[in-house]
């Protein structure tokens, strides 16, 4: 009994993987971005954090809110974590949040050993298809979207690694805004509120 | 793969990475080890990865049991990668493979 190659075969196997579609970013590394004209509200969801506590978007609304989707195995991803947890520790207190959304498939297995060893100081997610498709699909990461006060989705998304600055801009500019009053909420009396002892 | 994308080799140095991997079905044939080639070192934002990339091959030796029956055959496999540029990186994908051969 044999092959038509002879009694063993070596197969070879040029791997071609699949052409990728051409890509193209947001806007070019490093370059600023402008803001959105027409801001739109971002996509709400509720998912899960490593504590099995379901969190809402709309719960961060009063707040700007830095949201990466990432996974483990993302290499990219790995280099703005430390930007973010700076961020994080920069900005908590201005109201700002980074939230962390993983979209690896083998889910809190794979992400809660990564919160652990890399002492990721902000909270994460775990995504799904659900969210996915709400936030265009993210067929790559990261992606990043800045979030105002309002809700609103404040500049085109970041698709891959961007410059840190480029966030330093949009985090400091959106700091500087004021949120919208909500109704019946006086904007004098939220001013004085936060204005630092004398 | 297009230049300027790399997948990860089979064998990254960061446990979180995932490694490109091919698997075969049980089929007529009998899968023996896969080889693959030897990965290069590429630094991205300081890290130093082991990947492939542009073409390469991988090889998997099969036997011809005295059992397997005269004919026609199709042997499935898959490849499991992750591949990525030095700014983004795509899901993880699997590629079924399909491989006519003819046992005489």
């Amino acid at each position: 009994m044999r092959l038509t190659f002879g009694k063993c075969l070596i197969l070879s196997a040029l791997v071609g993987v699949p052409a990728f579609i051409s890509w193209a970013t947001s806007e070019p590394a490093g370059t600023p971005s402008q803001a959105v004209k027409n801001p739109k509200a971002a996509a709400d969801f509720t998912l899960k954090d490593e504590n099995g506590a379901s969190v809402k978007l709309s719960d961060y609304r009063g707040k700007i809110v830095l949201l990466n989707f990432w996974a483990t195995w993302c290499g990219p991803c790995a280099l703005e974590i430390p930007w973010f947890m700076e961020f994080e520790r920069q900005y908590k207190n201005r109201g700002f949040a980074v939230l962390g959304v993983s979209m690896d498939d083998d889910g809190w297995q794979a992400v809660k050993p990564y919160i652990a060893e890399h002492k990721l100081n902000y909270r994460i997610l775990l995504g799904n298809d659900s969210v996915s498709q709400l936030y265009g699909g993210l067929d790559s990461l990261p992606t990043t979207f800045l979030i105002d006060r309002n809700g609103n989705v404040a500049f085109p998304p970041h698709i891959g690694l961007i410059s840190k600055n480029v966030y330093i801009d949009e985090i400091q500019s959106l700091l500087g805004k004021q949120s919208a009053p909500r109704p019946g909420e006086h904007p004098l009396s939220a001013s004085l509120l936060l204005s630092p002892a004398k | 793969m297009l230049p300027g994308f790399h997948v990860n080799s089979d064998k990254p140095r960061d446990e979180f990475l995932i490694p490109l991997k091919l698997t075969w079905t049980d089929g007529p044939l009998q899968a023996g080890a896969t080889a693959y080639p030897k990965p290069e070192e590429i630094k991205v934002g300081g890290q130093t990865l082991l990947v492939f990339t542009g073409t390469f091959p991988i090889q998997t030796e099969f036997k011809v049991p005295v059992t397997a029956p005269a004919g026609s055959a199709t042997l499935n496999g898959k490849l499991r990668y992750q591949a990525c540029n030095n700014e983004m990186c795509f899901r993880p994908a699997t590629l079924e493979i399909r491989v006519p051969v003819v046992i005489e």
